[in-house]
């Protein structure tokens, strides 16, 4: 479990970005951190993972305070993934890129090497292991960022909008990877603008408006009240937004909606 | 926004001047209290022209790096006044360029290199286009190193192993830089870059009354500094 207690947050001049939050998030499940620009979504992932610190209050993970903790111990437990993979990609070739993790974190070579080969597997990269990592398509970057955080395995991810400027293949790859993660055991916490995917990936959604925590509950609670969630500055996904226009309450995602209208046809076939 | 359209109320090519000629007169001097005197010279053309926190956080890096400047060429037994004297020369060459900088948008600072300096405009836009990314790669270099901190990076203590260890901080910084360097190209050359036409400049260059006698100060000032001291 992780857990935020009196938080608040300001960068330097400026004004309050959290004023006391406390919030407590699953680490065995996916959840989605949304909310309008500028609300905080990533700075909080960013005081989470100690790039920042908070002016006053706790993190904690499992009970243990890692708020004092510098990011670079902190890798042991929790991985970052950056919205811009190009930021942190400098080898040669992807299998040192992803190996670089373990080794900083002085795993010894066996360990390295099963860590690095699990990594490459899970992200669908071990055909691309002697590739050079500027070469890759940005999908591939994105999935290389994400084995290279997973080689330190962590027991919590954090995604910052990982599916920006991907095409719809590459898109669903990384959802589908987040998900095989997440069985696997590990945590995701998925900063997300993309209300199709929170509706159809996450378990828990945190909206953050007005320094505070607006809401924490599940996806289907949040786009429930649909005045709500235009109030929070969010969209409904469009599986929700038809089925609420055409009176079949709320469908989720297309799936749940494709149910819905088949029975709704059965039903009227059978009249 | 200004009759000069920059933040100050004066146009650059008169920064621009006063840099050159702080600039020339420090060379021209050995004498500390000449040096002090032209410090001190920009020090208040700094407090008048504004500039704001950006400014003063630079003037004051430029003070730590003065003196650790003056301090190395002290450890190598070069006597105290030519160390001072490096130090100072340091100091007013580079706070007379940022007071420059700082207080002028840059497309202003390029209108006045082409129309009044008659620097050709490939030049004047290059010189321009570093000042411009130069705040840019700063940031860009706190988000990579936060990036490597969050896979373990952590530099050594020891100075060569140091060296080893930025170099993942500068590797993707130079192939970013080499992306950005490469769409900027092309997105300037779509926008008619390369076009040897008429050239419209928005930014006004003109100089005003106070402006001629901002350097006809300064300059009086430096010329005094040098012949007296």
């Amino acid at each position: 479990m992780l857990n935020l207690k009196n938080i608040s947050f300001s960068y330097a001049g400026r004004e309050k970005i959290f004023d006391n939050i406390d919030l407590q998030i699953d680490t065995s499940l996916i959840t989605a951190i949304a909310g309008r620009n500028g609300t905080g979504k990533t700075t909080l992932t960013r005081l989470i993972m100690g790039l920042v610190k908070a002016k006053a209050g706790t993190v904690e993970l499992d009970g243990k305070i890692i708020s004092d903790m510098p990011s670079y111990t902190l890798a042991k437990y929790i991985g970052y993934v950056f919205q811009n993979p190009d930021h942190q990609l400098f080898a040669s070739t992807v299998y040192e890129e992803t190996a670089y993790a373990p080794s900083k974190l002085g795993m010894n070579a066996e360990q390295i090497k099963k860590n690095v080969s699990q990594a490459l597997a899970d992200t669908g990269l071990s055909t691309k292991q002697n590739f050079m990592p500027q070469t890759l398509s940005l999908g591939d970057k994105q999935r290389l960022s994400i084995a290279s955080s997973l080689a330190a395995a962590p027991k919590l991810l954090i995604l910052d909008e990982p599916t920006s400027g991907q095409d719809c293949r590459e898109r669903t790859v990384l959802l589908r990877l987040m998900r095989k993660l997440n069985k696997e055991g590990i945590g995701i916490i998925l900063v997300t603008h993309d209300m199709d995917i929170l509706a159809e990936h996450a378990d828990r959604v945190v909206v953050l408006a007005d320094k505070k925590i607006a809401f924490n509950g599940t996806p289907r609670g949040l786009f429930a009240d649909t005045e709500k969630t235009t109030a929070f500055g969010l969209e409904l996904p469009e599986a929700a937004r038809i089925s609420n226009e055409i009176g079949l309450g709320l469908c989720l995602t297309p799936r749940e909606l494709y149910k819905k209208l088949a029975e709704r046809r059965k039903s009227n076939d059978s009249k | 926004m200004t009759a000069n359209n920059d933040m100050t109320g004066f146009a650059a090519l008169t920064k621009l001047l006063m840099a050159l000629t702080v600039s020339v007169a420090s060379l021209c001097t050995t004498d500390l209290y000449a040096l002090g005197i032209l410090i001190i010279l920009e020090l208040i053309c700094a407090v008048i022209m504004g500039g704001g926190k950006t400014l003063w956080k630079g003037i004051g890096a430029l003070v730590i790096f003065a003196v650790i400047l003056a301090f190395i060429q002290l450890i190598f037994s070069t006597p105290l006044f030519l160390s001072l004297g490096s130090a100072y020369k340091m100091f007013i060459m580079a706070v007379s360029l940022l007071i420059l900088v700082a207080t002028t948008p840059t497309q202003t600072i390029t209108a006045s290199l082409v129309k009044q300096c008659r620097l050709p405009y490939d030049y004047a836009f290059m010189i321009t286009a570093v000042l411009r990314f130069v705040p840019d790669l700063l940031k860009e270099s706190k988000e990579v190193r936060q990036a490597q901190a969050c896979r373990g990076f952590h530099p050594s203590k020891n100075p060569v192993r140091r060296i080893v260890d930025y170099m993942m901080i500068l590797k993707p910084m130079v192939f970013k830089a080499i992306s950005r360097s490469e769409n900027m190209a092309i997105s300037l050359s779509l926008r008619g870059f390369a076009d040897k036409g008429k050239r419209t400049f928005m930014s006004s260059t003109k100089l005003h009354t106070s402006d001629y006698t901002v350097l006809l100060l300064n300059l009086c000032i430096c010329v005094a500094a040098v012949k007296y001291f």
